[in-house]
């Protein structure tokens, strides 16, 4: 691996068929995501943010390459991840990984935490089986399942499900993956839970982050907050605002960033009760019929004739990019 | 509804497939079972010329695979062929008997239906002794065998108790005109359709139960405990309605059962139905009208089936065809 | 003025582990017109002691001790039979639940299911319930009612749907409404829609409100008063602001700061260690002990009993002795 290495997403588009009749295939399509780029610096940390069917995970798993992309190039260590075969990716797939959000789904509910862990290894190092033993006990230390002698003959279901994702965490983590994507990684968690495990993963990147790229995908912006440097906002397969977490929450730019923001409860009476409301109308829209133009205009209190017709390009605003024609005279 | 159609044909093209598979292995098991319709036809001791030529009129010297193709070919004309025994064309035999067996299954579909949604629907809402003995009549009723519910039934109220009649569709020697003949016709449906009804009842009744018992811990069915409404509303608005589409697929589906029942219970009752038919054919190995009915019986269970695609859409706003 | 009392109220789940000992002795008030949060993880009961004023508990709960009055007539609710209390669900409590994806029936138009409850409360036919439904639409500012009347609810999105419980539940104008997580199964954006819809309501028809809810961000927007759970038991009782500013509880501490939020000061997140307890056996003592960073061995032995200690203020914690 190059010592400088960067994920750089170029146009990245996944869109799936809906097929309507058996007879006539149709040419609908799902835009899940729809022409995203970006890129991103060792070291860097990124949230992905949008509701429900903004298209966000499906982003992440096309990254991983999870799924097949319909167009598009993501550049990783210096090679196009979508032009890889087969026999590539698999010795690509150890330098990336991804911890889902349900962590009883994603793990065999027949094997064992040793199973799990000690597979990895199996798979993809020709380490000794004493040498992976320590291994394991050092990873199920690291995530905070300690003693790990008493973890080791568990089998999910006898697990919380903190602990569950901590195992998911260690499983991810094993080979020292340069790219890292959480998907809603507390989500399923009791709220209790959820601070153990963002201080976790907090805890990684402190530990190796320079030398790792972290990607978060959330629907809370405030996740996002306390672990990402950069956050991208999605709304209806597009990327609508792109920048700095601590600019963007301060000062959103994007009517639909605006509005999401304002709509975060803050758990803060006096605060949550004089904060000036945006108000807010209407929900995101259906996927396979999206508005023409741009996808927030029947939301979008600033709308203009264009906003219905034309979709916004970026716009550069100082750091930070907002696909939205209020910046157009920039 | 600008779609039933092509549903309708998209059905119809899935079945197609079926009806072949229907033909060919009636046809092989048909020819393969024992027995020769020659030797029904002209006795066995004919001598061998004649029984040659015998053979040879019905087709039957040709090897099969030739016989099938044969036969194939017709079937795709639309020409089933002549029955061996009857001289009459088999689609003709075929078609006269349908009615019968039609208003006798149809009229057991739906008693046994309406009584068992109901019987059902009461047991699952009243836990306890009712719903407990309901259940055991109808595990009885599923358990007994329609030959012999029928000549049970037979026995008791047509020999001993006489209050109905022994068999037939309508009286012999009778010539009844109008509502007389309608009287008449259900005076001599009653015990066929009791013998016939009593099985798919008695499932109907277990499937009701169970489907509603799982609608009753659904969500929605808090929903409306919380507006307060009666629990007969709560049962019958919310549950049951809930719980009917399973109930209707397994009515629809049964058609086919219906069909073998009425195959039984048509020949204890002498009821002049495609069933009775059947067994006459199968008995003199009429091979032609045995495959003629095989193949009518498949699209009527078709039929069934695309009914119950279409009632799942009024049951179902949600696979409506819109 | 009083609208609800409960009083050492003891529900339990008969499961084939054993009894989940879900609420356990609670006692809590809620005057008319007040916004009371239930605030807890899951296990923690909250769900199961608001269900249990209405008696809409699943068929495994029995509530083995206590009262519920509901004023002014001081009637005890748990001791109604299923005909009386009836007349007051849907009439006078009114309960909005979780997702209205599984809470509302999907063979039914949406119309019919809040004109249910007008027809068999109200007295009245069929015809004016569905004129009163549409009234209601309106008030609730759903645009092109009798449109969305007429559809099923999978014909309709999540924010609208919840909308449709939301006037299903406030339909006969109850003295209560109830909301279990209203917002959960919603995205950010229409949960503040849906949230802000619901302050209205309770505000301009006077509504008393109990919020059962896991997230203190929705909590501070909206309620007067706030309890909070954990393990089957009420562990502090406060109003908002003092419950925000200076929480007693080390549990409603941890709870506070375990959650990152979108403030302009940096706050680190803080833990709560451990996980939550089994409600077949829980702990003794206090039952937050082994989670507890203050705990003493006192902790273990004795229960803490809920007190009050300043005003409107209650801590079950033997550190506020």
């Amino acid at each position: 691996m190059e010592k400088n290495f960067f994920l750089k997403v170029v146009n990245v588009k996944k869109y799936f068929p809906v097929s309507k009749s058996f007879l006539i295939k149709s040419q609908k399509y799902v835009k899940a995501v729809d022409n995203i780029s970006f890129s991103i610096r060792r070291g860097g940390t990124l949230g992905i943010v949008g509701e429900s069917g903004s298209g966000k995970t499906t982003l992440a798993r096309v990254i991983l390459r999870l799924i097949e992309p319909t167009s598009g190039s993501v550049y990783f260590d210096n090679k196009n991840i979508f032009d890889l075969d087969k026999h590539e990716l698999r010795k690509l797939r150890p330098k990336m990984q991804m911890i889902f959000q349900d962590p009883m789904a994603s793990l065999n509910p027949r094997k064992k935490v040793k199973q799990i862990l000690t597979q990895v290894f199996k798979l993809h190092t020709s380490l000794s089986n004493e040498e992976i033993y320590d291994r394991v006990l050092d990873l199920l230390e690291k995530v905070g399942l300690s003693p790990p002698e008493l973890f080791l003959d568990r089998y999910p279901h006898e697990l919380s499900g903190g602990q569950r994702q901590r195992v998911c965490i260690a499983r991810a983590i094993a080979l020292n993956p340069k790219l890292l994507i959480a998907d809603e990684p507390v989500s399923a968690l009791d709220v209790s839970v959820r601070g153990q495990i963002i201080n976790l993963l907090l805890n990684i990147y402190r530990e190796r982050g320079e030398d790792m790229i972290y990607i978060i995908i959330s629907h809370d912006i405030a996740l996002i907050k306390s672990m990402c440097k950069d956050t991208l906002v999605m709304y209806s397969g597009r990327m609508v605002e792109f920048g700095e977490t601590d600019s963007i929450i301060k000062s959103p730019l994007h009517p639909y960033t605006r509005m999401l923001i304002s709509a975060v409860p803050i758990p803060d009476p006096e605060i949550a009760r004089t904060k000036k409301r945006i108000p807010i109308s209407g929900e995101p829209p259906s996927l396979i019929n999206p508005p023409p133009g741009c996808h927030f205009h029947p939301r979008c209190p600033y709308v203009m004739e264009r906003c219905k017709v034309e979709v916004p390009q970026y716009f550069q605003v100082e750091d930070r990019l907002v696909s939205c024609f209020l910046y157009a005279q920039y | 509804m600008s779609s039933l159609i092509p549903f309708i044909i998209k059905k119809l093209l899935q079945y197609i497939p079926m009806i072949f598979a229907v033909i060919i292995i009636t046809f092989i098991l048909v020819h393969m079972a024992p027995g020769d319709p020659t030797f029904i036809l002209v006795g066995e001791v004919g001598d061998e010329e004649f029984i040659k030529t015998a053979r040879a009129r019905l087709g039957l010297d040709k090897p099969l695979h030739e016989r099938f193709i044969i036969y194939l070919s017709n079937v795709l004309k639309g020409d089933l062929g002549y029955s061996y025994l009857r001289s009459e064309p088999v689609a003709k035999l075929i078609v006269d008997r349908i009615p019968a067996t039609l208003l006798l299954v149809l009229t057991a579909m739906f008693f046994s239906a309406l009584i068992g949604i109901m019987i059902g629907t009461i047991a699952a809402a009243r836990k306890g002794v009712l719903d407990i003995s309901l259940s055991t009549l109808s595990l009885f009723g599923i358990s007994i065998p329609y030959f012999w519910l029928g000549q049970i039934i037979l026995i008791v109220f047509a020999v001993r108790l006489g209050i109905f009649p022994l068999g037939g569709m309508v009286t012999v020697g009778r010539s009844y005109q109008g509502i007389d003949y309608v009287l008449d016709v259900i005076y001599h449906l009653v015990l066929p359709v009791m013998t016939l009804a009593i099985f798919n009842l008695a499932y109907t009744t277990k499937i009701t139960r169970g489907s509603v018992l799982e609608a009753l811990t659904q969500d929605y069915i808090v929903t409306a405990r919380s507006k307060g409404l009666p629990e007969s509303r709560v049962i019958f608005r919310h549950a049951l309605r809930n719980a009917l589409i399973p109930v209707v697929t397994y009515i629809g589906f049964n058609t086919g059962v219906l069909l073998v029942g009425a195959i039984l219970t048509e020949t204890v009752f002498a009821w002049p139905g495609m069933g009775s038919l059947l067994y006459d054919s199968i008995r003199l190995r009429d091979y032609p009208v045995i495959l003629g009915i095989f193949i009518y019986g498949s699209i009527i269970i078709i039929i069934a089936n695309l009914i119950v695609d279409l009632l799942y859409g009024l049951l179902d706003p949600r696979i409506r065809v819109r | 003025m009083k609208l609800i009392e409960i009083s050492n109220l003891i529900v339990y789940y008969n499961t084939s582990q054993g009894l989940v000992k879900a609420v356990d002795n609670v006692s809590l008030e809620i005057s008319r017109g007040e916004a009371l949060a239930i605030v807890g993880e899951s296990g923690s009961g909250k769900t199961t002691l608001a269900l249990s004023i209405p008696r809409l508990l699943p068929d495994n709960a029995r509530i083995l001790g206590g009262s519920i009055w509901l004023y002014p007539e001081k009637v005890d609710l748990t001791k109604l039979s299923e005909k009386e209390l009836r007349r007051i669900r849907g009439r006078r409590i009114g309960v909005v639940f979780q997702d209205p994806m599984t809470y509302l029936n999907p063979v039914m138009k949406v119309g019919d299911q809040i004109a249910e409850s007008i027809v068999y409360h109200q007295n009245c036919s069929l015809k004016e319930a569905k004129e009163k439904v549409l009234e209601l639409l309106k008030k609730l500012k759903i645009p092109d009612a009798e449109n969305v009347a007429s559809r099923y609810p999978h014909q309709l999105s999540g924010g609208m749907k919840q909308r449709v419980m939301i006037s299903i539940a406030i339909s006969c104008n109850p003295e209560l409404l109830i909301a279990d997580e209203p917002t959960t199964a919603l995205d950010v954006t229409v949960q503040a829609e849906v949230l802000e819809l619901l302050r209205n309501l309770i505000q301009e028809l006077k509504i008393a409100l109990i919020l059962v809810t896991h997230d203190l961000g929705i909590v501070a927007e909206t309620c007067d008063k706030v309890a909070i759970m954990y393990a089957g038991k009420i562990v502090e009782l406060a109003d908002v602001y003092n419950l925000y500013r200076d929480p007693k509880h080390p549990y409603t501490v941890g709870l506070l700061d375990a959650v990152p939020t979108i403030k302009e000061s940096e706050s680190k997140i803080s833990i709560i260690g451990g996980s939550i307890p089994d409600l077949i056996n829980p702990p003794s003592g206090c039952r937050f002990h082994p989670r507890c960073p203050y705990m003493f061995e006192k902790c273990r032995q004795e229960e803490p009993p809920l007190v009050n200690f300043d005003k409107n203020r209650y801590v079950a914690c033997w550190l506020m002795e």
